[in-house]
This record gives C-alpha cells, structure tokens and sequence, in this order.
C-alpha cells in the first residue's frame, strides 16, 4: 500500500471519516488499527517482526526507567506476543481457510490449518524466549540501578540490531563470506542464502525504536506504560516505512497527549500543500526520472552499453538524482502533510540538498533525521571531534560506513557510506568553510560554483549508490572521462531533466524546500491557484504509466 | 467588536473559496477544451465519433454487410477497394467497412461490438475479428481511458470490473475516466506533450524500453523460466464475447493476421486453447499468418504493419478466404 496508490487514500479517508469525532484514545486506536493494516498490506507475517520490536523496545524502556508492570499486564503481553507469532507465522493459507469456511468445507477448512511439527516453530520459539524473560525479569530488576539500566538496554540493543542484521544482512554475509572463501581458494564451501524476504521499512522502526530506549537511559525521554501508546509510537503508519525517523522525545508526547484539531488552521492547508508537493515530487519528478536513469545503468550492468557516451552517462546520473531525490522528499512530504492533518508535527527531512556548499551541508540538508540521528546515537558516542584531528576522522568515517550499510546490504552502499566519509574529512582537512556568503556578486558567483562542485561531487556517489556492481560503477566512471563527446543522443534525455527535474528544484527554492511553506501557504490566491493547478496537471498528465514503490521502502 | 469579527470571519471564509474555485474554473475550461478540440484532434477519437453512423450506414448497405473489427493491424493492412473488387470478382456483393481502434484487443472489441453492432437494427451480416499474437486472451492491457469515454457506458461497469479490470487501481480510473475527459485523455496528452517538447522522443522512449525490457529479463531467474509451470492462458473474455454476439444474432468470424517472418522464423503460434473456443462457439477462423508473396521488407513498414505494397496482396488473400463463408450468404446474390 503506497501513498501513490488509490488504495491507501481510500483507507486514509475512511480513517479520517471517524477520526475527528472520536476523543483522543479512539484516535489513538484507530491509528493503531489503520498503522497494521498499512503495514499488512504487504505481508502480513511483517506484523509479527514489528510487534516482536515493540514489546522488546517497550519492556526495555520501562526496564532502563526502572518502572516494574503488574504480573497481569506481563502475561497480557506474552499471550499476545506469542498469540500473533501462531496468528501469522504458523503458515495458516489463510486465502484457502476463509474459502473453505465461507463454503462450509471442514476438510479444506482443516486442510488449510498448520500440521507440520516445522510450522510452529516461530510460535514454539517465541512462547520459550518469552518464558525465559519473564523468569529472569525480576531478577534483572533485582539489580542494583546502574547495572539494571545497562542490562536493559543491552538486551533492547542487541535484540533491535539482531532482527535487523538478520533480516537484512544475512544473506548478504553468507554471500560474501562464500566469495571470500572462494577466493582464497576454498571452492568447495557452497553455503546457500536464505532467501529472506526485507520486511519494509524496517531499518526505519528498528532506529526509532532504538531510539526510545537509548533516550530513556540518557534521561532525554520519558518511558510510557501504555502498551496501545508505545505500539502507535514505533508503527505510526504515515512515517513508518520510510521515514522521517522520529525521536522519542518528539513524537511519544504527541502520541501519549490530546492533540490540536487542525481543521479550520493553517496546518490543514501546509498539510495539503505538502501532500499535494509529495506527490508531484512522486509522480512526476521521479517516476519519470526513473527510465532516463535506467536507460543508462540498465546496459552498464547488462554489459550492452557499447554506444553510451559519457555526457549521455552524466546525464543519467543526474536524472538518478533527482529520481531520488523526489522519490524520497515526496515521501517524506506526503507524511509530513498528512501527519499535519491527523494533529501530528514530523520533522522536516529534506531541505534543497543539491544546493549545499560541502559534504557536512548536504548532511544537514538530505535525510536530516538519518544524520541526526547517526551523529547523536553513533557519533558523538565514539568521541566525535573531542580527542583530536585523527579520531574525529576516523569517527566520520565509521559513522558514514554504517550509514551506507543502513541503506543496504551491497558492498556498493558500505563504498558509499566511505565516499561521503571520505569527502568530509578532505573538505575538513582541507578547512574549506560550510558557509558562503552571498552578499556581493563575486560571492554569489562563488556560491553558485561551489554548489555546482559539490552536487557533482554527491552525483560520483550517487554512482555508487545506484551502480548494482563496481565494475558498471567503474565502466561509467571511464565512459564520462574517456569517450566525453556531445551527440544529438543527448538531446531527449538533457530536455527531460531539465522538464521534469530541473525546472520544478528551482521552484522549490521559492520555499526554500518545504522550509519556508508558509510563503506558500500564505500567497497570493492566484500564486497559489496556479501553483496548484500546475502541480494537479503534471501530475494528471504527466505520471508514468506504472505505479513505482518508493525506493527507500527497501531500506 | 462582535461586528468586526463576524465580517473578517466572512472574509477568511470567502478567501478560503478563492483557490478551490479558480482550480475548478481551470480544470472546468481543460474539460472543455479536451472535448471540444483535443479529442478532435485525435485520429483515433475522431473516427470513434463517427462510428455510430458508419455502423447505421453499413446496415442500410447492399449485398452482405461485412465489419471488419480490429486495431491498427486491421487499420493499416486492409484496403477497402481491393477486399471489395476481390469479392466482386468472385461474383458476391459485398460491403464492408472497418471498425478499429490503435492498440484494442478482445476485451475492447468486446464493448465495440456491443456500442455499434448489438442494438436492434444494427446487425451486420459478419463481423470478422482480426487478431495476432495473443490479442484473444485474458490478461492484455486495456487502454482503460479509451474504453471508457467512448465504447462503455454506467451499464457496462460490472462487466468490465468482472472481467476487463480486475485491479482495484484500474477500476477507479476508469470510473474517473467514465466522468473526467481530461483524465481519460491523459495518457494521449502525455504523448502529444512529449512528442513537441523532447527532441526524437518516440525513438528515444523505445531505446529506452528496450534496454529496460532486456535488463528485466536477463535478470529474471533462470529457474522461474524452467521450472515454474507456465501462467494459464484463459479465454474469458473471447467466451463472453462470443455468448453476447450469438445472444444478439450476430455472427463472428475470426483472423489470424500475418506477420513479418526474418531468416526463418516461425510466425507467433495460436494457441489449441483459442481455437477450441473458437470451434466451440462455431465461429469460423481463417488462418493468414502464412499468405504467398507477403514476405520481405517492402511488405512491411514494422514487424506487424503491412506497408501500401503488402496491404494489397493481404487484402486480396482475406476476401479469397473469406468468399466461401459470404458466397453461402444470400445476400451476396
């Protein structure tokens, strides 16, 4: 269910129908209800995984803050744990089961029920893990405070990254442990991957619930004891699969108090305005980025690209970056606006990231609660810049390393993640400033050449990111330096760029990217019609014919 | 005080209409004009228009009233003359038009048939179906716009969401579409747009399909092509098209169209389950994936689209096929 499909508004509208007329714990239950239909749509048995990180996250918060629940409430959650693993991973065909009941079929109904001893493994597995919690808990609470506290969030820690490692990397690890052996000679190792399905956004939900725990520890946030609360926090549908991540001290107190009717204010027209933003970023900017850019990586990787020319190269590496770009601001956008209309405030994750002067700007530009998030939770806590030259640079590029592997378990992330690194300890080292001034015109002129070496610079790691191998990474990277002549080839691509990519970043600037909406909001009505009615058209008219999932849903 | 708050709660009020009414004013005039010029300006849309009268024509015709229903294939690769004085030579009169739109296949000949051919008094004596490839079975995609400004109506709707849109997305635009000319038009506008604004879009977009379509399939796992079983090839809209059809009296014939054969390759197949159902209803089909002298590229403008040369030998080959089945009419004497 994607924002971009009819489905999801039909469920958003049927939410919103009910949503204002109940008080504020209906509000909640409805978001909860709407969040895990959101989220099953795309596979049930997903449910599972991130109710399995809710209740670690939730025990863990309460355990780090000391805060003991009631024996009841504990069974309570164990039943419930363990109930869902039986509801969704005991491979019930549920398509055959309701079948088989609608046509009075027992033996089809039965038919269609687990009976393999492997089908209840999950439900077996998850009844002995809870067990087991529930009958070291008290002697973990037992413990004097400092040590509690650190156990606590260990176990949230080490429980979060593990579903996330597993799910993610392992396959990826397999893979590469066998090439790794292979290469050093050993060929007869033929381990098999899994085959494990990425439960959508799931590297989203594990950080913000990572999150949780480890504000409470610091004493930044403050622990819920509401279950239904604590679950709306770690699943709220509109942010759920692909950002922003949100802390705990920002969005748990919108979740846990009443919040603002927006009808009647102007959220309810910056809610609209982005949502309206968020799909035009979508649908035209980058759905019809999407096959400019494919035009160019497809053969590179298939080893069919012979007549490519390297301007035609460059230009389907810019068409990539504003393909994501406007795939993951409109995302971002569209949940921003519509949290906007349910009473809720997200942080703002883009802001005009191509018009950042060096590496350390585009970071506070692009996927800002990513960055913000890997500088407080991982950075600083290495020592960031507080014991000298050498370590802060080796803490930058640890930091960005993990920041590529959280994008994906492919080498050409983990290079990524080093590029970027790389480039912010050489514009350190090298002291060139993040800030220019633009007062006279020599500065703007210096302003303008900066931002165009480092949207460059963001475009070679865009290469790697989007390149699925080194080796098309760095047959694109010779093409544009050993064969760089102009064609008429380049014509279309060059003016669909410009169209659909281009020309729309110009006007975001008027905003200064979602930054300043209100100039948007407040307008003039004809400024605002026409914004309007331009945006309504392009989308109308210009969407392309098949409906694209957004690209950070994989991450 | 109390006045002053009232009359700036107006105000806001009225401000707070000014966008919405100026967007319905916008897209009210876009409507219009996609109606009153844009669909004219398509070839397309405009023969749809004039359909109705050709079908009325055609039923007041002499001899056997013959419609040749298809998409460009049909368009381009019958000439209407030479079809006509090949049955005039054999001795049967004959008068036959033709019935097309760019792209259609069986579930859009389906609501074709049934908008011009199916209403009391409008029965020709045969409606020949040209098809190739698989344009007979279920599963192609429908040009939802198009079917439903111009061959459906509110009627049509659980016919069409039964069978010719089982995508929940797909039934909602075309429901718009049934309303909003200009969404219904959108995909044609896209195309216009582009064609004037990227410089040599069209060559520029197939280089571009092709080279997504081949990374597409280099990277499908090689298991799923060998040992997955095949999807099942269903016919439930050819089924449902030939019920109608008898329902109302009119007879359908069938043609397998030819297509360009390079260094020995074998034409597309037919499959046993098409023409089982063809048998099955009593329709009759004419195999011209094979006619002599339609080979070599001054036949072809495409894989698929016979040239001015080919048209004229194809054309000649259909009314020789198809003389037997009017010959026995008793209309052709």
């Amino acid at each position: 269910m994607n924002y971009n499909s009819y489905s999801f508004w039909l469920l958003f509208g049927l939410l919103y129908l009910v949503y204002w007329r109940a008080n504020h714990r209906w509000q909640n239950r409805l978001l909860l209800g709407a969040s895990y239909i959101f989220y099953g749509a795309w596979d049930y048995r997903f449910l599972f995984l991130i109710l399995v990180s809710t209740v670690i996250d939730y025990l863990g918060g309460l355990g780090v803050a000391g805060v003991r629940l009631p024996r009841a409430k504990l069974r309570w959650l164990g039943l419930l744990i363990v109930g869902s693993a039986l509801v969704l991973c005991s491979n019930v065909r549920y398509p055959a089961l309701l079948g088989a009941l609608f046509h009075g079929d027992g033996a089809g109904a039965a038919a269609a029920l687990p009976h393999r001893l492997r089908d209840f493994l999950i439900p077996l597995g998850t009844a002995a893990v809870a067990l087991v919690y529930g009958f070291v808990l008290p002697s973990l609470y037992a413990a004097p405070e400092q040590r509690r506290r650190k156990v606590f969030l260990t176990i949230s820690m080490v429980a979060n990254l593990a579903i996330l490692g597993f799910f993610k990397y392992c396959d990826f690890f397999i893979t590469s442990m066998v090439a790794l052996l292979h290469g050093l000679g050993l060929t007869n190792v033929g381990w098999q991957t899994l085959g494990l399905i990425l439960p959508a956004g799931i590297s989203f939900y594990t950080f913000q619930a990572m999150s949780y725990t480890i504000d409470i520890y610091r004493g930044d946030a403050q622990p819920t004891e509401n279950f239904p609360d604590f679950a709306l926090f770690v699943c709220f549908f509109p942010h759920l699969v692909a950002g922003p991540i949100m802390r705990a001290h920002t969005l748990l107190p919108q979740v846990v108090n009443p919040r603002p009717d927006p009808r009647g204010t102007p959220a309810m027209r910056e809610g609209l305005a982005l949502v309206v933003i968020g799909l035009f970023k979508k649908l035209f900017i980058a759905d019809n980025m999407a096959p400019v850019a494919n035009a160019v990586f497809f053969p590179f990787f298939d080893g069919r690209a012979a007549d490519i020319t390297g301007p035609q190269v460059l230009l389907g590496i810019y068409a990539f970056a504003f393909q994501i770009y406007g795939d993951f601001s409109g995302y971002s956008a569209i949940a921003r606006g519509i949290s906007k209309w349910l009473g809720f405030e997200l942080v703002q994750n883009f802001r005009l990231p191509y018009l950042a002067v060096s590496p350390s700007d585009f970071w506070t530009r692009w996927h800002i609660s990513l960055s913000s998030w890997l500088r407080d939770y991982l950075y600083i806590p290495l020592g960031g810049n507080r014991y000298g030259v050498r370590i802060q640079y080796r803490n930058l590029v640890i930091t960005m390393l993990l920041g590529g592997l959280w994008h994906g378990a492919s080498f050409t992330f983990v290079a990524w993640g080093l590029y970027h690194g790389a480039i912010l300890c050489v514009f350190r080292l090298l002291h060139i400033p993040d800030r220019v001034p633009t007062e006279t015109p020599r500065d703007r002129l210096r302003w303008l050449v900066r931002v165009i070496v480092m949207f460059h610079l963001t475009c070679a790691g865009w290469l790697l990111f989007r390149a699925d191998t080194f080796g098309a990474a760095y047959a694109m990277a010779t093409r544009i330096i050993t064969d760089f002549h102009v064609t008429s080839a380049v014509a279309a691509p060059l003016v669909q760029i410009v169209f659909y990519g281009f020309i729309p970043f110009l006007a975001e600037c008027a905003i200064d990217g979602e930054k300043r909406l209100d100039r948007f909001v407040t307008a003039p009505w004809v400024l605002r019609s026409a914004a309007y009615a331009y945006m309504i058209l392009a989308i109308l008219i210009f969407h392309s014919g098949q409906a694209n999932e957004f690209i950070y849903f994989q991450f | 005080m109390s006045s002053s708050t009232s009359s700036s709660s107006v105000g806001a009020k009225g401000r707070r209409w000014q966008v919405p009414l100026a967007l319905l004013v916008i897209f009210g005039a876009l409507e219009l004009f996609t109606r009153t010029r844009l669909f004219n300006s398509s070839k397309d849309f405009r023969r749809f228009a004039g359909y109705g009268e050709k079908a009325r024509h055609l039923e007041s015709s002499e001899g056997v009233r013959l419609a040749l229903m298809g998409n460009s294939a049909t368009d381009r690769g019958v000439d209407l003359p030479t079809l006509q004085a090949t049955f005039a030579a054999s001795g049967a009169r004959v008068t036959a038009d033709l019935f097309v739109a760019d792209q259609s296949r069986i579930n859009t000949w389906q609501f074709m048939l049934q908008k011009y051919f199916f209403a009391p008094g409008l029965h020709p004596d045969w409606v020949v179906i040209t098809f190739y490839e698989d344009d007979l079975q279920d599963g192609n995609a429908v040009e939802i716009g198009r079917l439903a400004q111009f061959f459906t109506s509110v009627r049509d709707w659980p016919s069409v969401f039964a069978l010719d849109l089982p995508e929940w997305g797909q039934r909602v635009e075309f429901v718009l579409a049934s309303g909003w000319a200009t969404f219904a038009a959108s995909e044609r506008m896209r195309e216009r747009a582009l064609e004037s604004l990227v410089p040599d879009f069209r060559s520029y977009a197939a280089q571009a399909n092709a080279a997504i379509y081949e990374h597409n399939r280099r990277r499908r796992p090689a298991h799923v092509e060998t040992t997955s079983a095949p999807a099942p090839r269903t016919h439930r809209a050819l089924q449902r098209l030939l019920r109608t059809a008898a329902d109302h009296g009119v007879r359908l014939a069938f043609v397998a169209y030819p297509t360009r054969l390079d260094s020995g390759r074998p034409p597309y197949a037919v499959l046993p389950e098409t023409l089982q159902v063809l048998r099955d209803a009593g329709a009759p089909f004419f195999d011209l994936r094979h006619v002599a002298g339609l080979q070599g590229e001054a036949m072809y403008d495409d894989e698929v689209h016979l040239s001015a040369t080919g048209r004229i030998p194809y054309s000649r080959a259909l009314a020789t096929a198809l003389t037997p089945l009017i010959a026995s009419d008793p209309r052709a004497r």
